[in-house]
């Protein structure tokens, strides 16, 4: 089983992407191919839908970790959401992404980004 | 016993046989001898031939000429005397005038003075002294010892109109007649002169004929002065009248009844008309001429000589003519006698050379015969000739010390090949002793490791210096050895002999191979004044473990080959052979055999083996020839029948030793490797995927929990990206090979590869604490393996990396 990728951009200005099956050494590439684009699309912030994916290895947490790179240089955000329990073990290992970048729905998400946004656009120093 | 020298084979295989009398040198001798003899005889009389021949044709035409001239002079004085005779006659008649006493005796004197003339005629026509004369004929002719007379007309008939009379008194010479037979002269054949009678000259004018004068002459006389001719004779001599008649010829068809000019217009032969012409014209000639035309017994385009005469101014012409047969008929009796003599004397001669010829051939036939005898071994029959001081006594005393030379080298080669067959007899006993001394194959266990081990050696001559030894140490170890002693034959068979002793001893001491090694040189150090030396592998294998030590004193890498088929030389260090000198240390290789791998090791004697072409085997075939299929025996076979055929019928330069080891674990304790796998270059594109379904499938039965088979995946593609991201050797991906084992509560997964050394443990966590802008993007995979397993442990084992990942079982799921 291979990796599925499905892309919709929300309505804020944030991306959502929706992962399928498993995503490993062989198919990291493939969304290294699609992020490229979006990154350099100069997006907000990107909402990853892991509920369908099954399996993540380290060169999957690569592109994850890549992606977040390149947004957090302008203050953008990689959030997840409905990670299954062996890929948040993974998360948990490696440190990947931190508790408060998981949630269970995409609303939820959208909403944690749409208020981080308006944090933004009010000048808070807090967080650069 | 003693053995007998062999008579070569190409020697034995005739039966001694005399030359052929067609070979022999006396018959080339006597025909070579006889050959030339008649050559030079044939030459010679081809040029006594051609001599005599110039000579004889020379010599027969100067003989015609003197025949010719002489009988021609016969004739001009025979022919001349009748002539004067006649003017005799003719000139007293005038004198006398009408007196026929007086002119009867005139014609009576005529006869009886020339024995030539048979008879004489006288006629005074009437009227012509005076006109009243009555005239007055008289006609004397012999007669036997008589004479008869008559009146010219009691003859018969009137002479005044006779043409004789008519041309005789009109002429204005006197003539001869053609030949002519009457009844007045008896029936013979005669010619006559006929003179006319005149009245005494005039004023210089010759007087008128008054009547005339003949005189009778018999041809038999003229034939008688051509001389006593047989008809037969090839010499022809022909009579020629004044009109060319042939009077006289040898031929009777011909003589009287024919003329010159007939023969020559009408008888086809216009090769006489030259002879025609010059007669003719009254000279003489010779010439030669080939007969144009046949007759009688001669063939026509025969080579005649034909000489002509004229006889003085009379009109008669002698003629001789031979053919040139008649000329060299001579010579050929003359040369046929020559010849004749010729092939007597080549007989005699060729008897005489074929017995002298015996003097030279028969000394040399004694020779071949003694040579013979001697092509068929013996020696000793009688050789003659050896006092002679000529060459043939030369010979054959050098052919005598030849013989006794030959003689007494074919005892000494028997005597030399039967102390060989004894010192071969006690090489092969020796040999026996030296092959008992090598264990043959054998099994040793351990629990449940075996190791099959199996030695074979192909000495090159005799005895040889090649040997290998093994025994169980402890229990659970085997000790094994091979080594290869310098040179061959019996010396190295000795001190091979003692090596193994020595190195045996050593052995027990317990220890490494190095320590047994340095055991053994400090032994066969002492006392090695020849400086033999020996290059020794010596190894222990640990059953339990698979753990394999070896050090080598100078021996050829042994060879691993595994039991997926891949092989190398094992990169042993070497120090000094045993004998020469002791290594401060012989430093000791550590490896494992796992289940299934063979070490093989050999002797130079394998490598070394060259073909006609002066090829060696080498190491490179020596790996292709290894099979990881074989068990230890068929293995030495395998590699030792190669060897063999590769080098076909080229002699074996070197002693051909191998020894297998081969190591298994019994079957039964298989189940602790559930899944073996490897990967190898080239790789395909989803290798981690692959080798994942291979896993799955392996470990399928054992129920293991879904979330220890996600770890257990998580693992495999980190460490395996791992391996092959940073073990490339020179461009080459390693090989990796994968052992899965379930035991109790742990599974064990351990990765085995080839490729460059690391240590991926030895790597420093990532700093995972950092914030996402500085945090390192690598290093996550070990984190995740180190993190996820209950153990990891990293080992370099015999130029491997090996990675073991413990993980733990907490429960089983029974239905899976």
């Amino acid at each position: 089983m291979s990796l599925t990728i499905e892309s919709a951009p929300l309505a804020n200005g944030n991306q959502r992407l929706a992962l399928t099956g498993r995503l490993d050494t062989h198919s990291y590439g493939e969304l290294d191919r699609q992020l490229a684009p979006l990154l350099a699309s100069g997006i907000q912030s990107l909402v990853l839908d892991l509920a369908g994916l099954e399996y993540i290895s380290s060169a999957g947490v690569r592109s994850i970790f890549k992606a977040r790179k390149a947004l957090s240089a302008h203050g953008g955000k990689v959030v997840v959401v409905n990670p299954q329990p062996q890929i948040q073990k993974v998360f948990d290992v490696v440190k990947a992404v931190t508790l408060e970048e998981i949630f269970p729905t995409i609303e939820e998400a959208d909403a944690y980004l749409d208020a981080m946004q308006r944090k933004v656009l009010q000048g808070d120093p807090d967080d650069d | 016993m003693v053995a007998q020298p062999r008579k070569p084979a190409a020697l034995r295989r005739r039966a001694p046989r005399k030359v052929g009398w067609r070979h022999s040198l006396r018959t080339r001798l006597v025909l070579l001898s006889t050959v030339s003899s008649l050559l030079l005889m044939a030459a010679l009389a081809l040029v006594f031939y051609l001599a005599m021949r110039g000579l004889l044709v020379e010599t027969a035409r100067s003989d015609m000429r003197s025949l010719a001239q002489q009988t021609t002079r016969g004739l001009e004085a025979a022919l001349g005397s009748v002539q004067v005779s006649a003017e005799t006659l003719g000139a007293n008649a005038a004198g006398i005038g009408r007196e026929p006493m007086g002119l009867r005796v005139l014609l009576m004197s005529a006869i009886a003075s020339d024995p030539d003339i048979v008879g004489a005629m006288l006629i005074i026509e009437p009227g012509r002294l005076s006109p009243d004369d009555p005239g007055f004929s008289w006609y004397v002719r012999r007669s036997g010892e008589g004479t008869v007379e008559s009146t010219v007309p009691d003859l018969g008939y009137d002479y005044r109109v006779m043409p004789w009379y008519i041309r005789t008194t009109t002429a204005d010479r006197p003539w001869w007649s053609e030949p002519d037979t009457g009844a007045a002269t008896g029936g013979a054949t005669y010619i006559t002169y006929n003179l006319p009678l005149r009245r005494p000259a005039q004023d210089g004018l010759p007087g008128a004929a008054i009547g005339m004068v003949r005189v009778d002459v018999p041809v038999s006389r003229l034939s008688a002065l051509l001389g006593d001719v047989p008809a037969d004779s090839e010499l022809q001599l022909v009579l020629l009248s004044p009109e060319r008649a042939i009077v006289l010829h040898p031929d009777p068809a011909l003589r009287g009844k024919t003329t010159l000019p007939q023969v020559v217009n009408e008888g086809g032969r216009s090769d006489l008309a030259p002879l025609l012409q010059a007669l003719q014209a009254g000279q003489a000639i010779e010439f030669e001429h080939v007969t144009a035309s046949a007759r009688g017994g001669e063939p026509a385009g025969e080579k005649r000589y034909t000489l002509g005469y004229p006889v003085s101014d009379t009109g008669w012409a002698f003629a001789l003519t031979a053919s040139n047969r008649y000329v060299l008929s001579q010579l050929r009796q003359i040369t046929l006698w020559g010849v004749l003599a010729g092939l007597v004397v080549a007989l005699a001669g060729m008897a005489l050379v074929r017995r002298t010829s015996r003097l030279i051939a028969q000394p040399i036939e004694d020779l071949t015969e003694s040579a013979q005898h001697l092509a068929l071994g013996e020696s000793d029959f009688p050789l003659q000739h050896v006092k002679r001081v000529d060459e043939v006594g030369v010979m054959a005393r050098a052919f005598d010390s030849a013989r006794s030379s030959i003689k007494q080298q074919l005892e000494e080669i028997a005597a030399m090949g039967a102390a060989r067959m004894k010192m071969e007899r006690e090489f092969n006993i020796a040999r026996d002793i030296q092959l008992a001394m090598l264990p043959s194959g054998t099994e040793f266990d351990a629990g449940d490791a075996k190791v099959e081990l199996h030695g074979m050696l192909q000495p090159a001559k005799a005895v040889g210096g090649d040997f290998y030894n093994f025994f169980e140490r402890d229990g659970d170890a085997v000790w094994f050895v091979i080594g290869d002693v310098s040179d061959k034959g019996v010396p190295a068979a000795l001190f091979m002999t003692r090596t193994m002793t020595v190195l045996e001893v050593a052995a027990q001491l317990g220890g490494s191979p190095g320590r047994a090694l340095h055991e053994a040189a400090k032994h066969l150090v002492a006392g090695n004044e020849t400086c033999m030396f020996a290059t020794v592998l010596c190894g222990v294998l640990e059953l339990r473990t698979g753990a394999l030590s070896l050090a080598s004193a100078g021996h050829e890498a042994p060879v691993l080959l595994r039991a997926d088929g891949r092989r190398e030389f094992l990169p042993v260090p070497s120090e000094e052979p045993l004998g020469v000198a002791v290594a401060d240390s012989y430093p000791v290789w550590r490896g494992r055999m796992l289940p299934g791998d063979t070490l093989f090791t050999y002797t130079d004697g394998i490598t070394e083996a060259f073909d006609r072409g002066n090829e060696a085997f080498g190491t490179q075939r020596l790996l292709e020839a290894l099979d990881p299929k074989l068990g230890a025996k068929a293995q030495c076979k395998r590699v030792v029948d190669s060897a063999n055929s590769f080098a076909g019928d080229a002699a074996q330069s070197d002693d051909i030793t191998v020894f297998a080891l081969r190591f298994t674990r019994d079957v039964r304790s298989h189940e602790r490797f559930t899944v073996r796998a490897y990967l190898r270059a080239p790789l395909p594109p989803n290798a981690v995927g692959l080798l994942i379904d291979e896993v799955d499938a392996g470990l399928a039965g054992h129920g293991l929990p879904a979330t220890l088979m996600h770890d257990v995946h998580l693992i495999l593609e980190e460490v395996t990206c791992n391996v092959f991201s940073h073990g490339q050797v020179r461009g080459r991906d390693p090989a990796l090979e994968l052992l899965v084992s379930v035991g109790g509560q742990k599974l064990c997964l351990e990765f085995r590869d080839d490729g460059l050394a690391f240590n991926p443990l030895s790597q420093p966590a990532p700093n995972l604490e950092a914030d996402i802008g500085e945090r390192p993007i690598g290093g996550l995979g070990v984190h995740l393996v180190r993190e996820l397993a209950e153990e990891v442990a990293y080992s370099r084992d015999d130029h491997h990396n090996v990675l073991r990942v413990l993980l733990h079982i907490t429960h089983r799921e029974p239905n899976a």
